[in-house]
């Protein structure tokens, strides 16, 4: 066997096993979780997969803010008010026109570009912190938009999302349970993550690199710096849109107070300790943020020598928060390009 | 180096061990059968909650898991119930529907608990309402009545809707005012869906009673200053408003009372459940406080009924609850428990000791009576909802209603075809 | 005039609030480039160490100011040393996010140190209230107003003709030049944590009275403060103080006028119209923000 060979040998495997891994990990969970096999560990497995779904709506939402943010160096805090213009669609969609979810998901991001591209407007104007801010205005306007949206079309009740069905044949599966959840989540997840990741292989993709480093570098190396920044604001808007519709059919209801500020920032938490610039991040990211707080809470009830501290038990949550912001800090100071640069650096050596 | 017969003894030890125990423990389990997928152990009694422990509405709903918790303490100190210890599960999840999803699933499926107590907010109630019906899972006295959650019949409701939570409230500024027909009614509400349909519910109200509306002034959440308000107010009252009803948070209410009060300015003033609050009676300001009732659904322990003594009893030897003597939401929490459990006691000298959740949840849509603490609960009908709700002041150690339970729910016992 | 006048004092005094907390924010901004989205945070941790000092431990009150400042500054030397100087180059997401980690530690601190109920403000200025036709106006607002004057007044002249002030405006105006001419950057840089976080102190003890009930929400305060800076001018020290009196007038008059559910938009509002016409704020340097 040659050199080369052996070489791209390696190369194949450091992709592909991995890639194997994840997916036969993906595929086996819900089997894992049904057959109470891990039942012993006193690991609540049922939240977990409960959280596994929930992290696998937010991973489209916080890949596609990195996109944005980590990509493309736009600092937006408008994340949350694309959740909202999904959120308002999708309830819209779905009250007044009666369309099916697996329709009205594809719609929403249709909006969300839309929408996206319309706030990238005044936005192709600013840079860096005037960006950020301007985009957090952004979210107090939507906000009070969202606060008017909700009682006006849906009265008291708020937006409430019929589980969705799939018909097919003679078949009718209702996505009710975190089961039947899983495997839609997986493949909207799946195929945003890759159609995100042919984005950013496009000349687009690399453009958006250029634009990050310099806007007059990259103006100068014929990149048509707003066209770009416009496209990218679209197909992110699109894909948190999109997070937020199937978010809120996955949760069942959306009533006033779901979209604080502070959801924004819990995207960017995401993001930064997942890996900024790199869509594996996004999901690193979101995987944590929903997965860690339950491992924190085990291992501070099994553990035998934590378990019995009633100290510890009386202040679990505020140590749960502590915990985490340590976390983030820790993350953020040893390793400024977030858990995923942990995996990049373990498959270079 | 351990030897084969070491190997043995272990094991044998530990099933001679698991076979004493259950002996010992069927011996004293009262009769009744144990039940794990229904949260009943051979050990414990499993309720769970689930709430804001350390989120923004964390400060409503600690006295309610404390309340629980009280209870559980309570009982479990004097032998347990059934033979068994009451254990708590409680979930915090910081008012995040994300958060309360997960904890959902994990009192369900990973702790099989009994039933769950409160599930405060209503962006966590609604949205978790078909997964409550899915698993067939009572629910115990969340902190808000909504629509929603009286068309879940899992749901056992003590909080008043706002509607009922209106129409009390209009007939109490009556009261102060001298009569319906002289009420002109301004409305504070939050800027917040939850704020309109207050405002509508005020209105109808209103208007069923004989009186008027006058307009509808807007505070924030956060808001730090209230002079705006009180502008408002000042203009609405120059045209003729005279009561206002009151739709806010706590520190909505602390603000607007010195600020009304820096003012001069007095008019009566009623204000939701969320405001019948000790905090509000104890740090507001006295020549308001003079004029301001707000309601709720049940007494504090520090009330003068047989049904609060034994939390008066515990409180006393619990000194870290002092503070919360005072708290209608503790009597809640409290009651959670208490009425799950006289349930439970009902059902297990029926049928050989043999319950579930079912038979229990069948047990729970009957009548209780708390012994003062609320009026009578009757949860026989479709719709669990609780018409009790009275307009509470203080009298130095914790909210007390004026007119009684009676008096006030006159109204809408007359509304719902009650008694 | 009698609903204009209450609005303006209350806009006065609010926006006193605003200034002495949208100081501390341009202060760490201006030298370290950090935008401190916690700063709301550590004005909750400076109000309920002053809760600590003045109610519980009743301590006199000059012993008090002094250790809410000292514990203050000490936290802004960790925060430098632990936090912001090993980031120093790093992507600016990730400053922002470092100390909205820090924030849920200090946010942990107070829950588990103070609980999570109400405590009553601080009510250490003479109480009561004046009249001025029909406007009542209380002496602690008045005196609100004065103590943030004069802290802006000292700390300018400080900054304008101290030489630590100097070396700080240095490195603010270039940082590899005041490198090249020997300042020791690093100690200016902790330095600014500790004077901006002490600055934060204060605005939070002045809004401790100002407010009608603390609780952990305090925080939020942080955010409202924003606006006051970007209007202001993120790198003007006068425009901090000009941006909170604005906003604060802003928010109170379209409040009065219009009712509450318009603040936040107006606030918002204001700054999207300034970002959009004036990024650099009333009193800000027009830099390079725009492409």
């Amino acid at each position: 066997m040659s050199e080369a060979t052996r070489v791209w040998m390696a190369g194949v495997r450091k992709r592909t096993v991995p890639a194997l891994i994840l997916a036969l990990v993906a595929i086996g969970f819900p089997f894992v979780v049904s057959s109470g096999i891990l039942q012993w560990t006193t690991f609540p497995m049922s939240g977990l997969f409960t959280a596994v779904n929930l992290a696998l709506t937010a991973c489209v939402g916080a890949a596609a803010f990195n996109l944005l943010v980590g990509y493309a160096g736009q600092l937006s805090m408008a994340h949350a008010a694309m959740l909202m213009v999904g959120t308002m669609a999708a309830g819209w969609m779905s009250s007044r026109w009666g369309l099916n979810f697996f329709a009205i998901v594809p719609l929403v991001g249709v909006t969300g570009a839309i929408i996206g591209a319309i706030v990238a407007l005044p936005a192709l104007r600013l840079r860096g912190m005037y960006l950020l801010l301007a985009t957090l205005a952004f979210h107090y306007i939507m906000a009070t938009i969202y606060r008017w949206f909700l009682p006006t079309f849906f009265g008291f009740v708020g937006i409430v999302f019929p589980p969705p069905e799939i018909k097919w044949g003679g078949i009718a599966i209702v996505l009710d349970s975190d089961q039947s959840w899983y495997w839609v989540l997986l493949v909207f997840a799946v195929l945003s993550l890759w159609i995100m990741a042919r984005y950013v292989g496009t000349f687009e993709g690399r453009a958006l690199a250029a634009i990050d480093a310099r806007d007059k570098g990259a103006a100068l190396l014929g990149v048509n710096v707003a066209r770009s920044k416009l496209i990218v604001f679209t197909v992110s808007s699109a894909f948190v849109a999109m997070s937020g519709a199937v978010s809120g059919y996955f949760l069942g209801a959306r009533v006033e107070d779901s979209f604080p500020v502070s959801v924004v920032l819990d995207y960017a938490v995401m993001i930064v300790v997942g890996g900024f610039s790199s869509l594996t991040g996004g999901v690193i990211g979101a995987f944590f943020f929903y997965v860690t707080p339950l491992v924190i809470e085990w291992l501070m009830r099994t553990l035998p020598g934590l378990s019995s501290i009633a100290l510890l038990k009386h202040h679990i949550n505020e140590i749960d928060l502590g915990l985490f912001g340590f976390l983030i800090v820790i993350i953020l100071v040893r390793r400024p390009d977030g858990l995923a640069g942990l995996l990049r650096a373990g498959r270079v050596s | 180096m351990t030897s084969l017969i070491e190997y043995v003894r272990l094991p044998t030890a530990i099933a001679l061990i698991a076979l004493l125990t259950n002996a010992t423990f069927a011996a004293d389990s009262g009769g009744l059968k144990s039940a794990p997928e229904s949260g009943i152990t051979d050990t414990a009694i499993k309720i769970g909650w689930m709430g804001d422990e350390s989120g923004p509405a964390a400060s409503i709903e600690l006295p309610d898991i404390h309340g629980l918790q009280a209870y559980a303490d309570f009982v479990n100190s004097k032998g347990g119930i059934l033979g068994r210890q009451i254990q708590i599960v409680d979930l915090d999840d910081k008012s995040r529907p994300d958060n309360a999803t997960v904890n959902f699933r994990r009192l369900v499926n990973d702790e099989h608990v009994l039933a769950i107590a409160d599930m405060a907010g209503s962006q966590i109630s609604t949205p978790l309402g078909p997964a409550i019906v899915a698993a067939k899972m009572p629910v115990i006295f969340p902190q808000q009545t909504t629509d929603a959650q009286l068309q879940t019949p899992y749901i056992f409701n003590l909080t008043a809707h706002y509607a009922d939570q209106a129409d009390v409230i209009v007939a109490t500024l009556a009261r102060m005012i001298g009569g319906a027909d002289k009420l002109n009614l301004m409305v504070v509400r939050l800027s917040v869906p939850s704020g309109d349909e207050f405002d509508a519910y005020a209105q109808r109200s209103v208007k069923a009673q004989g009186g008027h509306y006058a307009s509808a002034v807007t505070v924030g959440y956060t808001q730090e200053d209230y002079a705006p308000t009180v502008v408002q107010i000042k203009q609405a009252m120059a045209s003729g408003a005279n009561a206002i009803a009151f739709h806010g948070t706590i520190r909505n209410a602390l603000g607007l009372f010195n600020a009304l009060s820096k003012a001069g300015v007095s008019v009566p003033i009623a204000g939701i459940q969320s405001l019948a609050a000790p905090d509000i009676f104890k740090n507001g300001p006295a020549d308001i406080l003079a004029k301001f009732e707000a309601v709720q659904s049940a007494l504090p322990p520090s009330a003068n009924v047989p049904g609060a003594k034994d939390m008066q009893t515990y409180i006393q030897s619990h000194p870290q609850y002092a503070n919360e003597g005072g708290e209608p939401y503790f009597s809640q929490g409290w009651l959670s428990g208490w009425v799950l459990m006289d349930a439970l006691q009902r059902v297990a000298t029926q049928n050989g000791g043999t319950v579930s959740r079912d038979s229990v949840y069948q047990a729970l849509s009957s009548k209780f009576d708390t012994g003062g603490l609320t009026c009578p609960l009757d949860f026989t009908g479709p719709m669990h909802y609780t018409p009790c709700v009275t307009a509470m002041v203080w009298d130095g150690k914790g909210l007390v209603s004026k007119a009684g339970f009676a008096a006030d729910s006159a109204t809408l016992q007359r509304k719902y075809g009650l008694k | 005039m009698s609903v204009f006048l209450p609005l303006l004092t209350s806009g006065i005094a609010l926006g006193s609030v605003y200034a002495a907390i949208a100081l501390g924010f341009v202060l760490v901004f201006k030298s370290s480039g950090i935008l401190n989205f916690a700063q709301g945070d550590f004005v909750m941790i400076a109000i309920y160490l002053a809760i600590l000092c003045f109610v519980t431990l009743r301590l006199p009150a000059v012993i008090a100011i002094l250790f809410v400042f000292a514990a203050m500054g000490a936290l802004g030397l960790l925060v430098h040393y632990l936090v912001a100087k090993p980031l120093i180059g790093k992507p600016f997401f990730s400053l922002v996010l470092a100390t909205i980690g820090v924030g849920l530690i200090l946010h942990a601190v107070v829950i588990g140190f103070f609980g999570v109920y109400e405590q009553r403000p601080l009510a250490l200025f003479t109480p009561g209230v004046f009249h001025i036709g029909d406007a009542a106006i209380s002496y602690s607002d008045v005196t609100i107003v004065i103590i943030t004057f004069a802290v802006v007044g000292a700390f300018a002249a400080i900054f304008r003709w101290s030489s630590i002030g100097l070396r700080m405006r240095a490195v603010a105006e270039n940082l590899e030049a005041a490198v090249i001419v020997g300042i020791d950057t690093d100690r200016v840089f902790a330095i600014t944590w500790i004077v901006g976080l002490i600055v934060s102190a204060i605005g939070g003890i002045l809004y401790a009275n100002f407010t009608s009930s603390i609780d952990l929400s305090i925080s939020d305060i942080g955010l409202a403060a924003i606006p006051a800076a970007i209007i202001g001018g993120m790198t003007s020290i006068p425009g901090a103080v000009i941006g909170g009196l604005l906003l604060g007038l802003i928010e109170q008059i379209a409040s009065g006028y219009l009712g509450a559910q318009w603040r936040d938009l107006f606030s918002f509002g204001s700054l999207f119209i300034v970002l959009m016409i004036r990024p650099q704020g009333l009193f800000g340097r027009a830099e390079i923000v725009r492409v």
